[in-house]
């Protein structure tokens, strides 16, 4: 991790500067357009500026640094609303750092860091498919993993399945399985189904050298973080822009912002953004030290994503008509908080968790 | 009452003496604390009539004072300790764990009177009255609000008339906390009614509450208790001597007396929330948790009660790291609001999820604070968060306006 909250902050400065740079609003409104997956230039500038090896191993060619440092970028991503898998790819590289053996992760790291490769995760959360296994070393595949998040993008896929007992990932590229687009409203990202029916694949491509249940609460971990990171950095740019429209837009021979009914709500989604971000960074904080917990982890993403559901959602109302415009930018924010608020569990289910094990 | 306090021994503790070490403060807070609060206390005082209230306040002071932890805040030279805030923490959160009670009653003899006149009064004012307030033997109340001065305070008409060497006062105060028990008042009253602003002829003054013209009526509140107080001012005269600082000056000086606590007494507040949800929850195995809805509710309450917890704190320590600036006003707004409306949703929460139990009308317990886990009780009180201290309107004008920059009316 960072131990310092200096360097941190350079780091947020620099991604934000790029960010803006490269990918203003006017590039996220194109993008929408194109009907792409997502935006090949701006990812070949994340590759280029090393952001997908944040946290990869340093003997992989990364930067060894920690969840913080991830944060910091899934924050601005979700700030700029950014056309890019990277959190299928960085969950990839994450998986196979924990359950790949050596070759795997000479192999498929440097592959992920340099963006030549794009990867999509099935949710670590789910069953397993059960493979079987041959004695030819091989191993048969029947099975469907649903709303696999980037797999629209995504060259290759980390499939969860279990071979003898043991539980872990099937790596696969894109043009040996079944992928099925489906299509949702936020176009910034996307999900697919994938499936294979009764096809062989070497053993080597199984991930299980590492241990499976550890893995798989740093995965969730790093996924209910990184959704809480892109909320709060989506709210505070929804909120922010909608600021400086109540500033603006005059009716009545004034400024609406200077109406008590608008500034009123104006001042509440103030008061839930900044408690959301103090619980984020909180547990941004203590999951740097390898303290954090699930319950407070999921309570931070449940009361992040509630609030960028909420907040954005009033955004567009409050930018009146021109909010309900395609070319207005609330609605896509809107549209990535939707789809957010259902990521690695909805706040439902979230909440469950974390309040059952309060209680344990 | 009395029989809660003939039980306690006296041993000597003295935390003030481990003030150099943090852990040996608070261990040996603790170990006081565990001597000095008398078990099920809020239990006993439990439908207390007023005079057990304020003796009960009075003994607690009494055993506050013997290790000088009633104004530990204060300067050396009138008898503080000068703390540390990280030492004042780290007394609310002990307090808070030890489920001490809260000295209330003094709230504005400990914190607002020494605001004001460290910074505004004259010499022979701290003299005469710092003292009485430090040990507890005169109690002080603020006559700030009226009828028609609440959230737009520098409207005030309560008039003080100079004649000779006496300011004579009619007009009437509101929202007096425990005024009814007070034997001194800081008072704003207007001595300028031709100032081109509202805010500038006001005066503050020193009020004796036992001279001759004054009437007190406590106010019944929804809870059925009466913790505030009416007063009426019927040609009732102030020596100019406890005229503080310059006359018309008073806008100014009311602002110091405002910002006393610095947040203090939210933190020590929200501490004992935090393990008020502990126990709710503890307690609710196998009644509300076993709902989805209830049980869910409870996770997002439980997480903004976090956040408002991790909030204070950062004031905090933002105040201590610059306490010129005063921790941050803007945060101050952000967080009194997020506090007063978790408050206001946990009880009423709280009171949803026991059905029926949740109503069941039960005598309060005078001075147990904003959970005593008589839930609708708990539920009404907290609107004193909402309402008084500038209301939730009022924070949110404060964060529009100054926070995010929004234009004025």
């Amino acid at each position: 991790m960072y131990k310092n909250s200096a360097a941190l902050e350079e780091l947020r400065r620099s991604i934000r500067d790029v960010l803006e740079n490269e990918c203003p609003i006017e590039v996220v409104q194109a993008h929408l357009k194109s009907r792409n997956y997502y935006d090949a230039a701006l990812w070949r500038k994340v590759a280029e500026l090393g952001w997908l090896g944040l946290a990869i191993d340093e003997t992989y060619d990364g930067l060894g640094l920690g969840i913080d440092a991830l944060a910091v970028l899934y924050q601005e991503v979700g700030r700029s609303a950014a056309p890019v898998p990277v959190l299928g790819t960085l969950l990839a590289a994450d998986a196979i750092s924990a359950l790949g053996d050596e070759v795997q992760r000479q192999h498929f790291l440097p592959l992920l860091i340099s963006g030549e490769v794009r990867a999509a995760v099935s949710d670590p959360a789910q069953p397993p498919v059960p493979l079987v296994a041959r004695n030819d070393g091989s191993v048969e595949v029947s099975g469907r993993w649903a709303f696999v998040l980037d797999g629209p993008a995504a060259d290759v896929f980390l499939l969860l399945v279990e071979v003898n007992g043991r539980t872990g990932f099937l790596v696969i590229e894109r043009g040996e399985l079944n992928v099925e687009h489906f299509p949702i409203t936020d176009l910034t990202r996307g999900l697919a189904h994938v499936w294979i029916e009764g096809q062989l694949f070497s053993k080597e491509q199984v991930l299980i050298a590492g241990d499976f249940l550890q893995a798989k609460q740093a995965l969730l971990l790093h996924a209910a973080i990184a959704v809480t990171a892109d909320s709060v950095g989506g709210t505070e740019a929804v909120f922010e822009s909608t600021i400086e429209y109540l500033k603006i837009r005059e009716q009545f021979g004034r400024p609406i912002g200077s109406f008590q009914a608008l500034k009123h709500r104006a001042a509440d989604h103030k008061a839930a953004l900044v408690g959301a971000m103090a619980l984020y960074e909180d547990v941004v904080l203590r999951a740097a030290l390898g303290q954090a917990t699930q319950p407070e982890v999921l309570e931070a993403k449940a009361l992040a994503v509630s609030t960028y559901s909420e907040v954005g959602r009033d955004c567009i109302q409050l930018h009146g008509g021109v909010g309900f415009t395609w070319d207005f930018r609330p609605h896509i924010f809107v549209k990535r908080a939707l789809l957010n608020a259902v990521l690695f569990g909805t706040i439902a289910q979230n909440l469950d968790a974390s309040v059952w094990e309060l209680a344990a | 009452m009395n029989t809660l306090v003939d039980e306690r021994s006296d041993v000597q503790f003295a935390p003030m003496r481990k003030r150099e070490n943090l852990d040996d403060f608070r261990a040996e807070l603790r170990v006081w604390l565990a001597a000095t609060v008398p078990p099920g206390w809020q239990e006993k005082m439990k439908g207390a009539d007023t005079t057990q209230y304020v003796a009960f306040q009075r003994w607690w002071v009494s055993e506050l004072l013997k290790v000088n932890l009633a104004t530990p805040h204060w300067p050396r030279d009138w008898g503080g300790e000068e703390l540390s805030l990280r030492h004042q923490i780290i007394i609310a959160e002990e307090m808070a764990k030890a489920c001490a009670p809260d000295p209330d009653l003094f709230t504005i003899s400990f914190y607002h009177l020494p605001a004001t006149l460290f910074g505004y009064g004259s010499p022979e004012q701290r003299e005469r009255y710092l003292e009485g307030a430090k040990n507890g033997r005169e109690v002080w109340c603020q006559g700030f609000s009226e009828p028609g001065a609440g959230s737009d305070l520098a409207s005030l008409r309560t008039k003080a008339e100079h004649k000779g060497d006496v300011y004579i006062v009619n007009g009437q105060k509101i929202w007096s906390s425990y005024g009814m028990y007070a034997d001194y008042c800081l008072l704003l009253a207007r001595t300028n009614p031709a100032a081109p602003k509202k805010q500038a002829g006001i005066s503050y003054f020193i009020l004796d509450m036992k001279t001759p013209g004054i009437t007190i009526r406590p106010i019944k509140q929804i809870t059925g208790e009466a913790d505030f107080a009416e007063v009426f001012f019927d040609n009732v005269e102030i020596p100019v001597s406890n005229l503080i600082g310059a006359e018309n000056e008073g806008w100014k000086i009311a602002q110091a007396t405002l910002s006393a606590e610095r947040g203090l007494i939210v933190f020590g507040l929200i501490e004992r929330l935090a393990l008020a949800f502990e126990r709710d929850l503890a307690s609710a195995k196998d009644t509300w948790l076993q709902d989805d809805q209830l049980r869910r509710e409870y996770g997002m309450l439980h997480a903004r009660m976090r956040s408002v917890r991790l909030l204070i704190r950062q004031m905090l320590r933002e105040t201590e790291e610059n306490p010129e600036v005063g921790g941050a006003a803007a945060l101050a707004a952000l967080i009194k609001l997020n506090w007063a409306t978790l408050l206001n949703d946990y009880t009423l929460f709280l009171v949803r999820a026991e059905g029926i139990g949740g109503l069941h009308a039960q005598p309060s317990v005078l001075g147990g604070g904003q959970n005593t886990g008589i839930r609708i009780n708990d539920f009404l009180k907290s609107y004193g968060w909402t309402i008084s201290g500038g209301s939730n309107e009022i924070m949110r004008n404060i964060i529009a306006e100054r926070v995010l920059g929004l234009p004025k009316a």
